[in-house]
């Protein structure tokens, strides 16, 4: 009988010690480190989209070069540069695009969402400190940052950095750059400031603010992968730093540190004073920007491991080797900077010794492998969009993994190296590994940020899309980098060696464009669920095997939105997914052009629109909270028995101790609108059927068993969530049945506020439908769900766009019938001696010529889009058959 | 047990092989596999260690994501399923930690000599043939020694002088040009150097060691065909970069592109030249470190030109087109397409 109405206890403790401060100080220079952790997370989230349209501009270039009939969508370089009249880009302009793309992603959204968002949010959380050691060092670090990305993005403003990420010297010299190379050095200077400072705090704080029986070895995985990654930062970043402020003196104050002098480069010895040498650099870049490489890894790999721990319903598989796995890979990640300067000129000895230690890095990469493989071997496997994210993990990061190997061999690097087999390596290494890293870190820890939980089949969703999109774009990579493609080229169409390679690369600009559609599920789903749409039901996931997601501590709820904004968030995305259409469909405009690619033209392309359009807005339709809105009264209602403490999950001393004298399992019940503070919420969990039915095997009268005069007894008047709290003595008590009930089973009720009052004035009664999930074991009972009239709606939605397609798609569809020749074959250099000069139809509405017959026809000039059909039967008038076609 | 284990590793191989030995198809690129044939020995040496690595990592990469794939069905949740409670298994750690180690020291212990080969093994012999390649954006110049077979002083402000006066009306600076001689100097051994533009001819069946530098930023000598690639560094003389072209392996190739492999600045992608391998037949076998330039100028690429894998026709009327854009771009059409 002893009920501990905790929830009340944990939020009047949890609010007792926030003093009222101001929003200034709560939200923007705040030193919490949640609040920190969340600003790197939506900063970065928000550069992240300006890198990937960057991303998407540099295929749309390579795809379809200097096409002055398809300049780049919306980013021409008049955009950039108004003082020209040109719609064109210049290779310069394209430079600065790659260049951009690569030092936003990696600067300014890979390192800062894992070390500055997941860090800070995670350290203090999962070792039981209170907040970092330094917040105001902390608050810093954010504010650094901030600066730095808009110092970086000024940039934009000089026409952008065009030396490459890597910014080689003497490329990157006064000499050969213009100002906006400066501002990209200085940059790079104040991020690396805010990632010292991050480290510095991370170090401490782990260090020293570990509770009372976290050891080291206790640690989670994620924590020692920052760990391991804050030792890298601090230990890497200031060889940066001295290069950096060593380049802008070679720029700006006439030092010589990369300057090469004239009487040097014309083949006079060089003396040590007059004469700098360019390779310097790329040791001191590539000391930091090596370890970089794991700085970004690291941390996914250790958010994967708990990740896959979790769902699948065990420990993680050999702690310790794992956590030496992390150490190792460090170690050598000193020491294979070279691995990046094999065909730079640099001693052939260090070469052979770069390769052996590159070589050996595979081993404490291929244990991790081993071990989350292991991890996977007999568990329970749950697949929620953060363990399918974590899933994708593993077998991309393979894939990545295994494509370093031929890097390592020098030999076989000399003709990989700076070709797209690099490039599709390291997006495997950073998209398919630690972007599914962050991905499945938001997915998982977004209720303990914003204590609310994300729609999970919008998470699934964009999970296949992104797997199938990153694949078709970046494995292609390794194809054409076979074929030798060199990277950072505007165009490989002047190289007839290697133009027949462009079909392929329009093929993977398509997939990245559908790799950047494929992340709009996400945006929605993001802020809706931040947002009133958010899936309100904080029912944590499973059993819960990391001490943070416990639900002793309740989790702080950041952002609630306004009733006013409830829509604003759903159009924005549908704002976002009409602009990221058009741009396909210009591709497919551009790829009916190029002879190649005719299954997938506008009519095609409409018509998934039309069709995918409803799905985005699911969650309008499929949350009560739209008809509430609508004033269509509805509720949410989840019962969960989470059985988390004492549990052989739990590997943490700290909380089995905790299970001596805290509850031992939590039925909670959310609910929203007026039917939280109602005795509804008692009556239902007094009326639930599984409990009569278990405490009826058992003999037992449920509405007198312990647990029943519990829930009659706790005060059930919080506005968002009810809980009551099961003691273990209590949970001993009860009858087996209704004992393997509370333990092992989530019961999700939902229903629609009628439904409940009608539940409620037949109180007493049992509720009428019931459901049991057979793979998971959930209960669910459905009395209206609102999701069926969501889908029923987005269905309906389709229908219009289903009949276009059939009426009129169908026939640009058999338009690009390929018939008559191998659209593989067809290459663009065909293309480029088929169609007009450039000059000539530039003004005009560009005229489809496809294969070499119609360009000898006097007709096809003529022929508007529609009257146009290829005959591939038989030949114009007056048109010889070509040999050698 | 172990032959089940064995059985399997086997399988896996030939999973990998097939496909792997269907997509090399002879060496001849395609479009799964669009690697084209090397040309040289070294490349072999190359490709074999490729091919080798491409077998097990293709056989890791396989294993690795059906037993992945088997868990994720074999293991997924089912009602009233417990997980098993495992922390790790000892024996299993040592076993793939020992393995990878051993099968990754062996891969780097077998690159060692191919990696000798191209780096340290240059050929010292009397017949090699030495050129200078001197990048400079966007286009690369070739140095002959001329009749004394040795280069003249390298002053890369007259050789700026020497190349801005040769006004080029190639846009794409593809075609071959001379720069005109005197750069070097008048006096021997400068006097007899032969300078020309994007393109290196070089003898079948020689080693040709290219001391290669950079008049201003880095460049990258690749040539995918030769599976060399150097880095053009200002201020170094390159001299590790060699190779050698047996005759019988280019025949039906008119040309192998040169490519620039390492950033350069805004004409990086059209930083072409070409690569043509003469065959010494009809020429004297000494003629090239005699007098570069009258041999340079009595052979006629055309002769040996054969139609291979590039459809010359197309070819042709590309550049006619391109040419035709040319003209209007010296028309004053510029504002038209820039």
């Amino acid at each position: 009988m002893t009920t501990l109405p905790a929830d009340h206890a944990a939020h009047g403790h949890d609010h007792a010690h926030h003093h009222e401060i101001g929003f200034i100080r709560k939200y923007v220079f705040s030193m919490d480190h949640k609040v920190i952790g969340i600003q790197f997370l939506f900063t970065s989230l928000l550069l992240m989209v300006v890198g990937g349209l960057l991303a998407l501009a540099v295929r749309w270039q390579i795809a379809w070069p200097f096409d002055p009939a398809n300049p780049i969508p919306g980013l021409s370089a008049k955009f950039f540069q108004p003082a020209t009249q040109s719609v064109l880009i210049t290779g310069d302009f394209y430079n600065m695009l790659f260049t951009m793309h690569a030092t936003f992603m990696i600067f300014f959204v890979i390192i800062p969402l894992l070390v500055g968002a997941f860090g800070n949010v995670l350290i203090p959380l999962q070792i039981g400190a209170k907040d970092m050691a330094f917040p105001l060092l902390n608050m810093l670090s954010y504010w650094v940052a901030l600066s730095g990305g808009a110092v970086m993005i000024a940039a934009f403003y000089y026409g952008g950095a065009q030396g490459g990420w890597t910014s080689y010297p003497p490329l990157s010299l006064a000499t050969f750059s213009g100002q906006a190379q400066t501002l990209w050095l200085i940059s790079l200077i104040l991020v690396g400031s805010s990632s010292l400072m991050g480290s510095i705090n991370y170090l401490t704080t782990i260090l020293n603010l570990r509770a009372p029986g976290m050891s080291l070895f206790r640690m989670p995985l994620t924590v020692w992968s920052l760990f391991v990654t804050s030792v890298l930062i601090l230990m890497s970043t200031p060889v940066l730093t001295a290069a950096l402020l060593m380049l802008i003196f070679d720029r700006h104050l006439g030092t010589t540190f990369f300057t090469i002098s004239s009487a040097v480069r014309s083949g006079a010895e060089a003396s040590t004073l007059d004469s700098g040498q360019p390779l310097m650099w790329q040791h001191l870049f590539w000391f930091y920007s090596h370890p970089a490489v794991y700085i970004m890894i690291l941390p996914s790999m250790g958010m994967t491991s708990d990740i896959l721990a979790t769902f699948a319903r065990k420990p993680i598989f050999g702690y310790k080797p794992m956590v030496f796995a992390l150490a190792g890979i460090a170690f050598l990640g000193y020491i294979v900077w070279g691995h990046h300067m094999f065909a730079s000129g640099m001693n052939p000895i260090l070469g052979t010794a770069f390769m052996a230690s590159t070589i050996l890095i595979a081993v404490p990469s291929a244990i991790k492998t081993f071990n989350w493989l292991g991890t996977l071997w007999g568990g329970q496997i749950h697949y929620t969009p953060a363990m399918l994210f974590a899933i994708g993990f593993v077998s991309m990061f393979v894939i990545g993994g295994l494509t370093g190997i031929f890097m390592a061999c020098t030999p076989v690097d000399i003709y990989f190296h700076d070709t797209y087999f690099i490039v599709g390596h390291i997006h495997y290494v950073l998209f398919g590994g630690s972007l599914f890293g962050i991905f499945g870190g938001i997915y998982y820890w977004f209720p303990k940020m914003f204590g609310r939980n994300m729609n999970q089949r919008l998470g699934v969703l964009h999970f296949w899309l992104t797997l199938i999109a990153f694949n078709l774009t970046f494995f292609v990579m390794h194809i054409v980098g076979i074929g030798a493609h060199p990277r950072r080229y505007a165009t490989i169409l002047e190289y007839p060696s290697l133009e027949h390679l462009q079909p392929l690369n329009i093929f993977m600009t398509i997939g990245a464009l559908m790799l950047g559609m494929s992340q709009i599920p996400f945006v929605i789903n993001f802020f809706c669920s931040i947002g009133r749409f958010g899936n309100r039901i904080v029912a944590y996931p499973l059993i819960i095997a990391l001490l943070e997601l416990t639900p002793l501590k309740p989790a702080s709820r950041l952002w609630e939105m306004g009733d006013g904004h409830s829509l604003l968030v759903p159009l924005l995305g549908f704002a976002l997914l009409a602009a990221l259409m058009a741009l396909l469909d210009a591709a497919a405009t551009n790829a009916a052009r190029l002879d190649w690619g005719r299954g997938l033209n506008r009519g095609l392309l409409w018509a998934v629109w039309i069709i995918a359009l409803p799905l985005f807005f699911f969650p309008v339709f499929g949350k009560g909270d739209f008809w509430e809105w609508l004033g269509v009264n509805s509720t949410t209602y989840v019962m969960s028995a989470e059985h988390h403490l004492g549990s052989p999950m739990q590997p943490y001393p700290m909380a089995v101790d905790a299970a001596q004298t805290e509850p031992s399992a939590i039925l909670r019940v959310e609910a929203t609108g007026e039917a939280a503070a109602t005795p509804v919420v008692t009556s239902y969990l007094l009326n639930f059927k599984p409990f009569y039915e278990a405490a009826e095997a058992a003999n037992v009268d449920w509405q007198s068993t312990p647990l029943a005069e519990a829930v009659r007894q706790a005060p059930m008047k919080h506005k968002k969530y009810n809980q009551v709290e099961v003691r273990a003595d209590l949970l001993a008590s009860l009858p087996e049945q209704v004992r393997t009930l509370v333990e092992s089973h989530r019961l999700m009720v939902t229903g629609w506020m009628a439904e409940i009052a009608k539940q409620e004035r037949l109180a007493g009664q049992r509720v009428s439908r019931t459901w049991k999930s057979p793979r998971t074991g959930e209960f669910r009972i459905v009395a209206w769900s609102g999701e069926r009239l969501g889908w029923t709606l987005s269905a309906l939605m389709a229908v219009p766009g289903l009949a276009w397609f059939l009426l009129w798609g169908r026939k640009e569809m058999e338009f690009g019938a390929p018939t008559g020749s191998n659209p593989w074959r067809a290459n663009s250099l065909e293309w480029y001696a088929t169609s007009p000069p450039w000059h000539e139809n530039f003004h005009v509405t560009p005229v489809v010529h496809r294969g070499p017959y119609e360009f000898s026809s006097p007709a096809a000039h003529h022929c508007g889009r529609d009257d146009y059909l290829p005959q591939w039967d038989e030949l114009p008038e007056g048109v010889e058959e070509p040999s050698g076609h | 047990m172990k032959r089940s284990v064995l059985s399997v590793g086997c399988a896996m191989m030939a999973l990998v092989a097939a496909p792997a030995w269907a997509s090399y198809g002879g060496g001849d690129p395609s479009l799964w596999h669009p690697m084209r044939r090397s040309v040289t020995e070294v490349g072999f040496d190359i490709d074999r260690l490729y091919w080798g690595i491409l077998l097990l990592t293709g056989a890791v990469f396989i294993a690795v994501q059906i037993a992945l794939v088997y868990f994720t069905i074999r293991y997924r949740a089912v009602p009233g399923g417990k997980a098993k409670f495992i922390h790790g298994n000892n024996r299993l750690e040592a076993a793939w930690t020992i393995i990878p180690s051993i099968i990754l020291v062996l891969i780097a212990a077998l690159s060692k000599g191919t990696w000798n080969d191209i780096r340290y093994n240059a050929p010292q012999s009397e017949d090699t043939v030495q050129i200078e390649c001197i990048a400079q954006q966007f286009a690369w110049y070739f140095r002959y020694p001329g009749n004394d077979g040795s280069f003249g002083p390298r002053d890369t402000d007259r050789l700026a002088e020497a190349i801005a006066a040769n006004n080029t009306s190639d846009p794409w600076m593809v075609d071959r040009q001379a720069v005109p001689a005197g750069w070097t100097g008048e006096q021997p051994p400068g006097a007899d150097d032969y300078t020309i533009m994007a393109e290196l001819r070089i003898p079948a069946d020689r080693p040709v060691r290219i001391l290669l530098t950079s008049n201003d930023v880095l460049h990258s000598f690749y040539v995918p065909e030769f599976r060399v690639k150097h880095d053009a560094v200002p201020g170094m003389n390159g001299g590790r970069l060699w190779f050698e072209v047996p005759g019988k392996n280019v025949q039906g190739y008119e040309y192998f592109d040169l490519i620039c492999a390492e950033l350069c600045g805004l004409q990086h992608y059209s930083m072409r030249g070409k690569v043509i391998v003469m065959p010494s037949g009809p020429i004297h076998p000494d003629a090239l470190a005699k007098d570069g330039a009258a041999w340079l100028e009595e052979f006629d690429a055309d002769e040996y030109a054969v139609k291979d894998w590039l459809d010359r026709q197309t070819w042709e009327t590309y550049v006619h087109v391109m040419s035709k854009i040319t003209a209007a771009e010296q028309a004053g059409a510029e504002d038209e397409y820039y």
